[in-house]
């Protein structure tokens, strides 16, 4: 049953992170590929590590993985910010 | 784990490093390639030797961590000799008799240091 | 076919798409991007193969700061000549296809032969396992890294120090002084730094600390720290500055000296090393190391003798 769960978040997590990206090869725009890099691969990280979390069932694991999805958060949040200023500096 | 799979890729690395190597100008090229060789080498040092009791051999992986280290700071020094090499004759190339484009920027910019 | 060779091959798969991605890439940023993601794939197949501590150490050195590093150079290249920092040049001849293909099957064949040569266990790697209980420590890796080839750590703390100052060498006086950081000033920058930097020197002191016991130790420990300093010098919070201090030049060579103490004062002795070691000095002599390569890492990327406050 527990893995019968872990399988699902993490086949819909593989799913997010697909899907992301082919919009970051496919959509027109810095700015849209933007939007695909940051949100579905954020939300694809999340439920592989609930996943994770699932599977291993202790504590200590999911605060770790909770800490890991939160840089990665941070990091890909900064990261698109200036992206996307320099990407507009650049436009105009 | 099959350690047959990780012996043919880190070859293959190992090839396309090495072409890489031959057939690139750029210097920064030729170090990306030098560094993807060095890298199926260390692959090549931890797939190869047996596992001892179902845990990885500890003294190739000890080695192969003081291999990457060696790898950073060469490539760091690389890197440093680049900009310098960049600087002084005014781009990144080691051969520029095969690329004819370049060959009226050598004498430009061997004109330049005769006006010093 | 079962599920383990399934992952070797795609994990192998990867690798070399990435490997032809980097040396065959138009532009030469985008190779060098394409170097940092076959880093991680590195990192992944070392975790595969049950290298943790090579992971570690890859993700963060291979992949992380050679990127750095290498996207630092690139950029002092096209200030100085946008032209001609990027040519594109490549002398296709089919005999470096054919040198490649041969050095590959050449590589093949020694790996092949050698595996099927190496059936038994290392003489060396199960002489490590039966004395590691007698050090106190629980990673095999850092005992060998420390206890049994401590001189192999001692020159490759002396080759990071040693490329340093080769660096140094080799640079001109004309590096621009703001050339690392960031062309505005963000508080959402301010935010990062405030959140990053005390978390990651907490990540280091973890990874050194657990690095006794589990996969770890001095090496990662270091780079984690250099990445923070790497975090620093991008936002401006440290400036690349002509001299160094006496602090700098303090941390730049602690990690030698403390290898060397360690792996020489037993000699001096007369005692064998395990009989004579600790937990506690080989923490101490990694602790050392950790902020020498912190020191060196970043140092290196600024590209400079010293560092100085940006914030004022």
């Amino acid at each position: 049953m527990v893995d019968l769960i872990a399988l699902l978040l993490l086949l819909s997590g593989c799913f997010f992170i697909f899907a992301g990206t082919v919009g970051m090869l496919r959509l027109p725009d810095v700015f849209c590929r933007l939007h695909a890099m940051t949100k579905a691969d954020n939300l694809g990280l999340l439920l592989i590590c609930m996943a994770l979390a699932v599977m291993d069932g202790r504590l200590r694991t999911t605060l770790l993985l909770l800490l890991i999805w939160l840089l990665a958060l941070l990091a890909s949040t900064v990261s698109a910010h200036l992206i996307a200023r320099h990407a507009r500096g650049q436009s105009q | 784990m099959n350690p047959a799979v990780y012996v043919l890729v880190a070859a293959a690395i190992f090839g396309i490093g090495l072409h890489g190597l031959l057939v690139a100008r750029h210097v920064m090229r030729k170090l990306l390639a030098l560094n993807l060789m060095l890298s199926a080498l260390f692959l090549l040092l931890i797939v190869v030797p047996a596992s001892i009791d179902g845990r990885p051999d500890p003294v190739p992986q000890a080695l192969v961590l003081t291999g990457i280290v060696i790898a950073v700071s060469t490539t760091a020094f690389a890197l440093a000799l680049m900009v310098r090499l960049f600087r002084r004759q005014g781009h990144a190339s080691i051969h520029p008799d095969l690329d004819p484009t370049l060959i009226g920027q050598r004498r430009a910019t061997k004109r330049k240091e005769g006006d010093r | 076919m079962n599920v383990g060779l399934l992952i070797d091959l795609l994990l192998g798969l990867i690798l070399v798409g990435l490997a032809v991605q980097v040396v065959l890439g138009r532009q030469l940023f985008r190779s060098i991007v394409f170097y940092v993601a076959f880093g991680l794939a590195m990192a992944l197949v070392w975790a595969r193969l049950g290298a943790v501590d090579l992971a570690l150490a890859d993700a963060a050195l291979g992949a992380g700061l050679t990127g750095a590093l290498m996207l630092a150079a690139f950029r002092r290249l096209i200030k100085l000549d946008p032209a001609q920092a990027v040519t594109s040049g490549s002398a296709h001849t089919a005999l470096a296809l054919l040198i490649a293909v041969l050095a590959a099957g050449m590589v093949a064949t020694i790996g092949l032969t050698a595996m099927a040569l190496e059936s038994q266990p290392g003489a060396a790697g199960v002489a490590v396992f039966e004395a590691l209980p007698a050090t106190g420590l629980g990673n095999p890796v850092t005992g060998v890294l420390l206890a049994w080839r401590g001189f192999d750590t001692l020159v490759e703390m002396v080759v990071l120090l040693t490329a340093f100052l080769g660096a140094r060498v080799v640079a001109d006086e004309g590096w621009a002084p703001r050339s690392t950081v960031a062309s505005f000033d963000l508080p959402l920058l301010r935010t990062l730094v405030a959140a990053i930097v005390p978390l990651a020197s907490l990540i280091a002191l973890y990874l050194l600390w657990i690095g006794s016991d589990q996969p770890g130790g001095a090496f990662q420990a270091g780079s984690v720290l250099a990445a923070a300093g790497v975090l620093l010098l991008l936002t401006g919070q440290l400036l690349p500055a002509p001299t160094s201090s006496a602090w700098l030049r303090l941390g730049l060579v602690l990690g030698v000296a403390g290898i060397g103490l360690l792996v020489l004062l037993p000699m001096l002795s007369g005692r064998p090393p395990l009989a004579w070691l600790g937990r506690g000095a080989l923490l101490l002599a990694e602790s050392m190391m950790m902020v020498s390569i912190g020191c060196t890492l970043t140092l290196m990327f600024a590209g400079a003798p010293g560092l100085k406050d940006g914030t004022r």
